[in-house]
């Protein structure tokens, strides 16, 4: 048998192509030939349980489930006979009789639900068995999400993704037979769980108004709203987005299958905290005066800060800018780079040392995918990057990828991890353990950090690669995956946007008394820079700072101009993933009151 | 909270854990619940999270596991665990009425711990002693042929000592003329105890050294040639099963002795493994040789730890000779058998279901292909026998293809063990030669007739699952084929006798109980329709019957038919279309009885 091998079968009549190792529903699906499916979802094992893609193939008396049994070359397949559809209906049939799907008042009624759909496609309006009404658990105790019981058709399609995707395995079916239900961790509510990352990829995965997300609850079916494809802007991964928009407020925001990044997965921080979180926006343009910031209109302010730049003595002005702006934004900083002594990004701790020789990683998430053993050196991709570490606990689960971990922190996937250790001067007996544990390891892959980048760290990074060089005896050691932490920092880098830590330093050589800030749409405001008393004080002797951002926060404190700027999902532009991708921006939403993008606005004020 | 593990029970599971390959050691979680239960009384947070570290698991795997399993429990039990089985023959016998009594008793409901904490009385599904039923288990003790009374008085002795005394297992039931005993044969004789020298005085242990003297293929051609099918229930042809086992694909092979004997009216294997486990050790190392495996695991149902003892002495006893091990008889084959303990799960004799669970996992069955023989155990070429097909094999070995198939008819070769229960006089197990006998013989001649005054009504010929004959049908001959052409199947050997005094639509939903309560729950249509068919009979039972509800029984039975991923779709749906069909008027009448509108209480 060759896998990929043409083969020819019939389905319905029609003459179909397909190739050996596919399933039918896949042949099926290729030529045109649709077959109802519920606990199917792409990307996920068979779970061949809920009976809906049924088919008959001649020659076999029972009926199979097409998303799980391979097509076979020759075979004939009937996918829509009287008595097929009448087993679906009774399927559908039992399912609604089993718990309480009432449709009016679920958050996915019109148009959201599998279910739902199904049953309009195969005219139910009624079923013949009594219902069961059994008494279920609502369990809303989540952040972003609630789990609904009541209307659960046990797929599995949650568990699944739970478990294949995001590599956690928080949920699970408890119990047997009628009584099983979803449980989360040991029994537990959401809530409470230990293991959950908030990914909401069940909730995405759900094919029924089980789960659900609560900001997007009663906001209207995600079927009559508009959609937006863009780019998540909080992390370099760059996963892709489909943002659902009604009215010009986000309703939800899901991931979308079609990128090539992440292939539909996000993170907590992607998926949830970007519209779920509140957040003060600052919508109007708002200059000092006598001690106060107050609105003023967009002329005034750009009247302000011009009026601010001719009168600041040349040689002591200075731009610094957050590592998340567009490519576009960074084009505009080229062109009106001459007017600054000075243009840094605000990078996060230790991040300079990756930005001084940007260097990005080509196909890493491919490479994540293909290597047998992973080395974490300075990183923190649960916190940082959720779906690189999603990878990473799925490589160890799923595939017995081999994996060893250098932090200073500890996280989740020292769980996973076969060595996990602080970044210290190590002795030799630690690079024996790595040596065996690695020991018949083929591809292995090194990932590494910001935090990599002290002395020890640097000196490890060398180390390891000697290691794993000797030791992938007949292997071939994959490229190094450089892991930044900021969104668009090599590309910014790489465009000659010097990185900045601290900007006393920075600048202490000499004194600034104009200081442009673009903090754009950081969720904290840029407040981070203020971070240490010594920066704030620095910061308040500079005769004037101007900041464009989009959130209230500390560093507005010190302005005497306020600009307001774009959020993610109200730019266009593209950003530079880690592995070198320009991702497009789009914007799903007009800017809220009168922030304009970052590039804009700079067009504007430095015309 | 750490978890304080005596050391002695932390040796015993860490040898347990060597029993499977280091990357597969989550499959000793079975085993690792068992003795924590054993020692703590219940299995909570703390006994999952030691598993889990122990097993390199998350805890919700083991978590999952103990929600699936029934034997194993989250919240601590009495000190005596009283399992009373409710499953058809055991009702058929009055375990009603034990119930009843030992409720009123103890003063609690079922799943209750009394105040003392010494009692607690649950209900469970078929125990595999239907022969001697009512049945109920005391912890690891069985006690059979229960009346009320006696049920009570096992109680007050328990109370009165504080203690449960060991019981004895019952004598080998005495040949009938019309019997031929070929694996009863050993144990029917005076003085035989089942241990190694017991088996080698009655000539054991020949057929090993023979077969270790031949090639692999020549024994898998000698199975073939005898036409041994398999005895757990579909009689697939043995040595057939053995030749798909994908070969040279560089992995171990894998045979898996199916001992998870559960089909509510099948107590055969039961007998095979109490009374004479070298027979089946033997038939296990014959049978690992010529399919090349160098490992085998027999599966013993959880509620049989008697057997499981008894297994694991002879495996002691066989290597001390020998017989298993390394370089077995110094003919340089290795071989190790295993014994794996169940923890209640019908579904576990289905053997991809069977598989999972040996795995360490809930019994979920696999979708085929890829079929076990190809990709089984630890994703490796599996065979899975049951016992009386591998206890099968040292005799044909010994005495050779020719003289098994000279037993019984073509198609239906050897000899046969069917175990009967119901109101028959004497109920029990006999081994005879296939299509020598007609049922109308077993039940009237061999059973010596239904119990005084009580007339025919109808007997089930393979275990719950296979369509009921009505009393005009039992004319047929005991074997695979006629069975089949008379409609039904020989299935599992478990004869359920159904006499006048019998109430169908009683019977049908307790059939329908048992599969509603052993659906894994993977499928819809069994989920819910096995629910449904329950749910459906207890209100036809109860007067509440409407009469298109007698169609609509038939119609979700069969839509449950052949449409699901195991064939527990089919056991359910075979004998409620069997009962519905053949008995319609009885159901008729109970929808009829006074048209009482469907209440909540009864939906």
């Amino acid at each position: 048998m060759i896998a990929g091998k043409e083969i020819s079968l019939t389905i319905d009549g029609k003459p179909c192509k397909g190739a050996l190792g596919q399933t039918i529903l896949q042949v099926a699906g290729d030529n045109g030939i649709e077959i109802p499916t519920l606990c199917y979802l792409k990307n996920l094992s068979p779970w061949g349980g809920c009976r809906m893609c049924i088919v008959e193939v001649q020659g076999s008396p029972k009926v199979v489930p097409a998303c799980s049994t391979p097509a076979t070359d020759g075979s004939t397949v009937i996918t829509n006979s009287e008595r097929l559809q009448g087993l679906r209906r009774l399927t559908l049939e039992l399912l609604f009789s089993e718990r309480n799907h009432f449709c009016p008042i679920c958050p996915m009624n019109k148009g959201d639900c599998d279910l739902q759909q199904q049953a309009y496609g195969f005219g139910i309006d009624s079923i013949r068995y009594p219902y069961l009404y059994p008494a279920l658990l609502v369990d809303v105790s989540g952040k972003y999400f609630g789990l609904d019981h009541n209307r659960c058709i046990l797929c599995t399609r949650c568990v699944r993704t739970c478990d294949e995707i995001e590599g956690v395995h928080t949920l699970d079916i408890g119990n047997r037979g009628v009584k099983n239900q979803i449980v989360v961790d040991l029994n537990v509510m959401f809530g409470a769980s230990t293991t959950c990352t908030s990914c909401g990829a069940c909730v995405a995965a759900c094919p029924t108004g089980a789960l659900f997300d609560k900001s997007a609850a009663f906001h209207g079916p995600l079927s009559r709203c508009q959609q937006v494809r863009t780019t998540c802007t909080e992390c370099p991964v760059g996963c892709g987005l489909v943002v659902y928009t009604k009215d010009n407020r986000i309703v939800d925001v899901f991931g979308d299958a079609e990128s090539t990044v992440s292939r539909g997965h996000l993170c907590r921080r992607g998926r949830y905290e970007t519209w779920v979180e509140p957040r003060p926006r600052i919508l109007r343009p708002m200059v000092r005066r006598d001690g106060h910031l107050v609105p003023t209109s967009w002329g005034d302010a750009v009247h302000t800060v011009k009026t601010l730049i001719s009168a600041s003595n040349h040689g002591q002005n200075a731009m610094l800018v957050s590592p998340r702006v567009t490519n576009e934004t960074m084009r505009t900083l080229q062109k009106i780079g001459l007017r600054f002594d000075h243009i840094g990004m605000f990078v996060a701790d230790k991040e300079s040392a990756l930005c001084t020789s940007p260097e990005f990683s080509t196909d890493a998430m491919k490479r994540l995918d293909d290597a047998d053993g992973m080395i974490l050196l300075g990183a923190q991709p649960s916190r940082e990057q959720g779906v690189v570490a999603a990878k990473i606990r799925v490589a160890v689960r799923k595939r017995g990828v081999k994996l060893v971990i250098l932090n200073s922190r500890r996280s989740d996937l020292d769980a996973y991890a076969d060595i996990s250790a602080p970044i210290v001067t190590l002795e030799r007996k630690f690079w024996n353990r790595v040596g065996e544990v690695l020991g018949n390891v083929k591809r292995p892959v090194l990932i590494y950090g910001a935090a990599a980048m002290t002395a020890v760290g640097v000196t490890i990074l060398d180390r390891l690669t000697k290691v794993l060089t000797s030791q992938c005896n007949g292997g071939e050691m994959l490229a190094p995956i450089q892991l930044p932490t900021s969104t668009n920092s090599l590309a910014l880098a790489a465009g000659g946007v010097e990185p900045v830590e601290d900007i006393s330093t920075w600048l202490g050589v000499q004194p600034v008394n104009f200081l442009y800030v673009v903090a754009s749409d950081e969720p904290d405001g840029g407040a981070r820079l203020l971070k240490e008393p010594h920066v704030r004080a620095f910061l308040e002797q500079i005769d004037c700072v101007v900041v464009q951002a989009s959130y209230e926060s500390a560093l507005t404190d010190v302005a005497r101009v306020v600009l307001p700027s774009a959020i993610w999902c109200e730019k266009n532009g593209s950003v530079t993933n880690f592995e070198g991708r320009a991702l497009p921006l789009r914007a799903a939403l007009a800017p809220s009151g009168e922030a304009r993008e970052d590039n804009i606005v700079l067009e504007t004020v430095f015309a | 909270m750490a978890l304080n593990v005596p050391t002695e029970l932390e040796q015993h599971i860490d040898e347990v854990i060597t029993h499977y390959p280091q990357q597969h050691k989550r499959a000793a979680v079975l085993w690792l619940l068992h003795l924590l239960q054993e020692h703590f009384g219940h299995l909570g947070k703390e006994q999952v999270e030691w598993t889990a570290t122990k097993l390199g698991l998350q805890p919700i795997n083991v978590w999952e596991l103990i929600t699936f399993y029934p034997m194993f429990t989250a919240k601590p039990r009495g000190k005596f665990h009283i399992k009373v089985c409710r499953t058809l023959s055991c009702e058929l016998c009055g375990c009603g009425g034990i119930l009843e009594r030992l409720q009123r008793k103890l003063g609690v409901k079922p799943d209750e711990n009394t105040s003392d904490g010494l009692f607690t009385i649950s209900t469970v599904e078929c125990l595999a002693a239907c022969g001697t039923g009512p049945v109920m288990m005391v912890n690891d003790e069985l006690f059979e042929n229960l009346t009320p009374d006696k049920a009570e008085a096992i109680i007050n002795r328990i109370k009165t000592t504080g203690k449960l005394e060991p019981q004895p297992l019952p004598p080998v039931l005495p040949a009938h003329p019309l019997e031929k005993r070929v694996l009863l044969a050993n144990m029917s004789k005076p003085g035989y105890k089942g241990a190694i020298e017991d088996y080698i005085r009655e000539g054991g242990y020949k057929a090993l050294p023979k077969a270790l003297g031949m090639k692999p293929e020549e024994i898998v051609a000698e199975v073939k040639n005898s036409g041994v099918r398999g005895r757990g229930g579909a009689g697939f042809p043995c040595g057939m099963k053995w030749s798909f086992l994908a070969k040279g694909a560089g992995q171990p092979i894998y045979l898996v002795c199916n001992a998870d004997e559960s089909e509510p009216g099948t107590f055969k294997d039961r007998q095979l493994l109490h009374y004479d486990p070298h027979q089946l050790i033997e038939g296990i190392l014959v049978s690992c040789y010529a399919v090349g495996a160098h490992a085998a695991y027999i599966y013993i149902r959880g509620e049989m730890p008697y057997g499981a003892k008894i297994l694991i002495r002879a495996i002691e006893e066989a290597r001390a000779r020998n017989f298993l091990g390394k370089n077995i008889l110094r003919k340089g084959f290795d071989c190790e058998i295993f014994v794996h303990r169940g923890a209640g799960a019908y579904i576990c004799g289905e053997e991809t279901g069977l598989i999972e669970s040996l795995e360490g996992k809930r019994a979920y069955p696999r979708i085929k292909p890829p079929f076990p023989a190809v990709v089984g155990l630890f994703g490796c070429p599996t065979v899975v026998n049951n016992v009386e097909t591998l206890s099968n094999i040292p005799h044909i070995i010994n005495n050779g293809a020719a003289w098994f198939r000279g037993m019984g008819v073509p198609g239906s070769t050897g000899t046969r063990l069917v175990c009967v229960s119901g109101p028959v006089k004497r109920p029990g197990y006999y081994e005879f030669e296939m299509g020598k006998l007609t049922m109308r013989q077993l039940i009237y001649d061999l059973c010596g007739g239904l119990q005084e005054g009580r007339q025919l009504k109808g007997v089930v010929p393979g275990g719950s699952s296979m369509p009921v004959l009505k009393a005009d049908q039992i004319d047929v001959a005991l074997d695979f084929e006629s069975l089949r052409k008379a409609g039904t199947m020989a299935g599992s050997g478990g004869v359920i006798v159904l006499d006048d005094t019998v109430d169908i639509v009683q019977s049908t939903l307790n059939v329908a109980q048992f599969y509603a309560h052993e659906s894994c729950g993977q499928c819809t249509p069994c989920r819910e329709g096995t629910l449904w068919m329950e749910k459906m009979l207890h209100r036809v039972k109860h007067g509440h019957g409407r009469p298109e509800d007698v169609d609509l029984l038939w119609d979700v039975a069969d839509n449950v038919d052949g449409k699901t991923i195991c064939p527990l779709g089919e056991a359910v749906a075979w004998p409620v279309k069997a009962f519905v069909t053949k008995y319609r008027g009885e159901f008729e009448k109970a929808c009829k009885k006074n048209g009482k509108e469907a209440t909540d209480e009864h939906r």
